[in-house]
């Protein structure tokens, strides 16, 4: 069953009772909210994602629920909640549903240690995958996005998760995260895209989150084989750039990139450097024109 | 199994052997353990006996997991150690590894699957100031900078103020006896020193005898005043009693003797009382005899036995867990300090939580 | 002070490295450190490596000036020198002692 063919008072049902169990890629998480904003947003962005049953293995146990006490009437909040415990601030409860998306990738780097775990976008073309690994405000995303619109399969808009040899990576399909003018941008680029609600003002600006297409949710347990990195670089009009990028120099950004480098040690090292070893490496400036760098990448998949 | 919610980890860390055949509550088991910070030291003792291959993939995930990040502290750990074994040894003074470190650099059982918060050290007291400014030159920072806090380590604690490497983000606790001044218990630190066993590869540590080591490790469970690390304390008394145990009746005469010596035979009390009772440690009929007269009053010992039950609980969601933990934080305080001073103390931090952003 | 000091690598076991386009990027054990070094940290860490009771500053200036086909003048031991102190830095190699 998937979420979409549940009811909304179902929905609504296990989120406030049981919890909702759902399938993300390889790990399972049960979540519970009353909040209204988050019913909605799973409801829409993860219509395609597997619910699982009461007696199903969840990984994470996680809530995002309003604080005890009178706070909630003066201006609610949301806190993200993990194994019962408060994790973070308590956010303005408008926040719900991003609060959720950042716990869960919080979840994951910090307990998913079976991985190299790299801060990056992952796509795939013909079995092989292309990473995007970037600090915010590289454009990361919306490139992410882009593809994802133009049939490139969604392995993950923000975690690499690479098999500690270095030779594939897991697909953990969910939504894909957008920031200020890159929502409108989309929404232009990609009509047909299903798009949540904008949040403002949150830390990150505005921000709407895209549902990943059924085929890559339905397709999470294929996993890819590493080939090309690309160091995507948005910068305002520039012309487009596709360049040769050193392999000493891609292997250090993903150093610099991955969220448990330091827990693995030697072996880090080993899988990143076979990562490295079987891909192209490129640096990718672009200007904001997505058919033409969509275009670039189809290029250098097809050849 | 009870309706313990850390009954099933107790159970799991007791017998792992018995996770092959048994319908373990997965989810439930790897939560629990996750929150008392014990997923590595489950992970070693299913890998040590059942085997890893015997979990189910989704939990065994966790449990691989667990045992790669572990095996990155204890890399950080040991790393840490020779280098402040580098900053330390000009000094010349003798340098007792304590806790975590010391079963790690010592080879000792506990270290199996122990994660860190932070090292801990114990020199003479005579030699704290020129300590604590070798580390200082060799790149470590006091951390609690409010003069508060300042005056309360250095004054009534049995430590400096924790010290942070400015670069390499590891905390370092410096003390120089293993009970607060002001507890009631007076400890002869020199007794520990003359006891000492010197690591050979790892000049100039020492690790504290096994006798001492476990009077040690009993003493910062029932002394401590945040039990949130209670049951992994626990987990470490279990490792030590079971592998000095086992050397033979000895180790056991001596283990009472020195207790009496110490002055800390209620906390040797307590540690075999519980450590039998939830986790199933072996603990000889005649010695478990001999030290029931270290025990308290019957109501005392009474309302301690449930209190310190639910207390080292791991779910601290649980409503009766977290009442238990409060009784034990005045408690943990109690023991450490005269009863005028803790009311101070409380007060001030009170008062100071309204100070800080919120 | 010697004019002409033996360096060594300070613990050649511990290291993992990869080399793409004479460039290096190598894993230290005993530190956890990862570096990136150049074509010339590269090569003097290559000569380091070859010889592990240590080598003469001046040897190792021939030597690198051998493999890259130059010849050993004051401006390239200079900057060898300069690579050394830095490899000291990083704690892959240090002067042997006398």
């Amino acid at each position: 069953m998937i979420v979409a063919e549940l009811a909304a008072a179902e929905l609504r049902r296990r989120l406030t009772g049981p919890g909702l169990r759902l399938r993300l890629g390889p790990v399972a998480t049960e979540i519970r909210s009353p909040f209204a904003v988050v019913a909605s947003g799973l409801a829409l962005l993860y219509a395609k994602h597997e619910v699982l049953g009461a007696g199903d293995f969840a990984d994470f146990r996680v809530a995002v629920e309003p604080p005890f006490g009178v706070r909630r009437f003066v201006a609610p909040q949301a806190l993200f909640k993990f194994d019962g415990n408060t994790r973070f601030r308590p956010l303005p409860a408008a926040q719900a549903f991003p609060l959720l998306e950042w716990g869960l990738n919080w979840c994951i780097t910090m307990h998913c240690h079976q991985y190299l775990i790299i801060h990056s976008a992952v796509l795939e073309r013909n079995g092989r995958a292309l990473l995007l690994p970037a600090p915010p405000g590289s454009g990361k995303s919306t490139l992410c996005a882009a593809l994802v619109a133009r049939g490139w399969r969604l392995l993950s808009d923000e975690l690499a998760l690479v098999e500690l040899d270095g030779t594939r990576v897991v697909p953990i399909p969910r939504p894909i995260s957008l920031k200020n003018r890159s929502i409108d941008t989309i929404a232009r680029f990609w009509p047909d895209a299903a798009i949540g609600d904008v949040v403002p003002d949150t830390l990150k600006g505005s921000v709407a989150h895209v549902r990943p297409p059924a085929d890559s949710v339905q397709r999470a347990r294929e996993s890819a084989v590493p080939a090309w990195v690309v160091l995507p670089r948005y910068e305002n009009g520039a012309a487009m750039e596709l360049a040769a990028l050193p392999k000493c120099d891609a292997f250090m950004r993903l150093v610099d990139s991955a969220f448990n480098y330091s827990v693995h040690g030697r072996a880090g090292f080993d899988a990143l450097a076979a990562l490295v070893d079987g891909s192209d490496c490129y640096a990718f400036t672009y200007g904001g024109a997505l058919d033409e760098a969509v275009a670039a990448f189809d290029r250098f998949a097809s050849s | 199994m009870n309706e313990l919610p850390s009954a099933l980890l107790d159970e799991a860390l007791r017998t792992p052997a018995r996770i092959a055949n048994d319908s373990v509550p997965w989810e439930a088991l790897i939560a629990s353990a996750r929150e008392a910070d014990l997923l590595a030291t489950l992970a070693a003792r299913i890998g040590a006996s059942a085997g890893l291959d015997s979990v189910p993939r989704a939990p065994r995930a966790h449990l691989i997991a667990a045992g790669h990040r572990c095996r990155a502290q204890h890399a950080v750990v040991r790393r840490e150690a020779f280098e402040i074994a580098r900053v330390l040894a000009p000094l010349a003074t003798p340098v007792i590894l304590l806790k975590g470190a010391a079963y790690l650099m010592a080879g000792l059982p506990p270290a199996q699957g122990r994660l860190f918060s932070d090292i801990d050290i114990l020199v003479p007291k005579a030699r704290l100031p020129d300590v604590e400014s070798a580390l200082m030159l060799g790149g470590f920072a006091t951390t609690h900078l409010h003069p508060y806090d300042q005056r309360y380590y250095r004054r009534w604690m049995h430590e400096l103020p924790p010290m942070q490497h400015v670069k390499r983000l590891t905390i370092l606790d410096v003390h120089h006896t293993i009970v607060p001044e002001t507890a009631s218990v007076a400890l002869d630190a020199g007794a520990l020193f003359r006891a000492a066993v010197p690591l050979a590869q790892a000049t100039p540590f020492a690790v504290l005898s096994p006798c001492d080591m476990v009077l040690h490790s009993a003493t910062h469970l029932f002394h401590n005043e945040e039990l949130s690390h209670g049951l992994r304390d626990l987990v470490d008394l279990d490792a030590l009693l079971a592998h000095f145990g086992g050397e033979g009746r000895a180790f056991w005469r001596t283990l009472v003797a020195r207790a009496g010596e110490l002055d800390l035979g209620r906390p040797l009390y307590y540690a075999l009382r519980f450590t039998s009772r939830l986790l199933g440690t072996q603990v000889p009929a005649d010695v478990v005899a001999d030290v029931a007269r270290y025990a308290p009053a019957a109501p005392v010992a009474a309302l301690m036995d449930r209190l310190l039950d639910a207390a080292l609980q791991p779910a601290a969601a649980s409503p009766a867990t977290r009442w238990a933990r409060r009784a034990m934080y005045v408690r943990g305080h109690w023991l450490k300090m005269p009863v005028p001073l803790l009311a101070w103390h409380l007060t001030y931090k009170a008062l100071r939580r309204g100070e800080e952003p919120a | 002070m010697n004019p002409d000091p033996s360096w060594r690598l300070v613990a050649p076991d511990a290291l993992v490295s990869r080399s793409w386009d004479d460039e290096l990027v190598l894993y230290n054990d005993v530190t956890g450190d990862t570096h990136h070094l150049s074509v010339l940290g590269h090569a003097v860490m290559t000569m380091l490596a070859s010889r592990p009771s240590g080598i003469a500053l001046a040897a190792l200036v021939r030597g690198i000036a051998d493999d890259a086909g130059t010849s050993a003048d004051g401006e390239l031991a200079e900057v060898v020198e300069r690579t050394l102190a830095h490899l000291a830095e990083l704690r892959l190699a240090t002067p042997v002692s006398a």
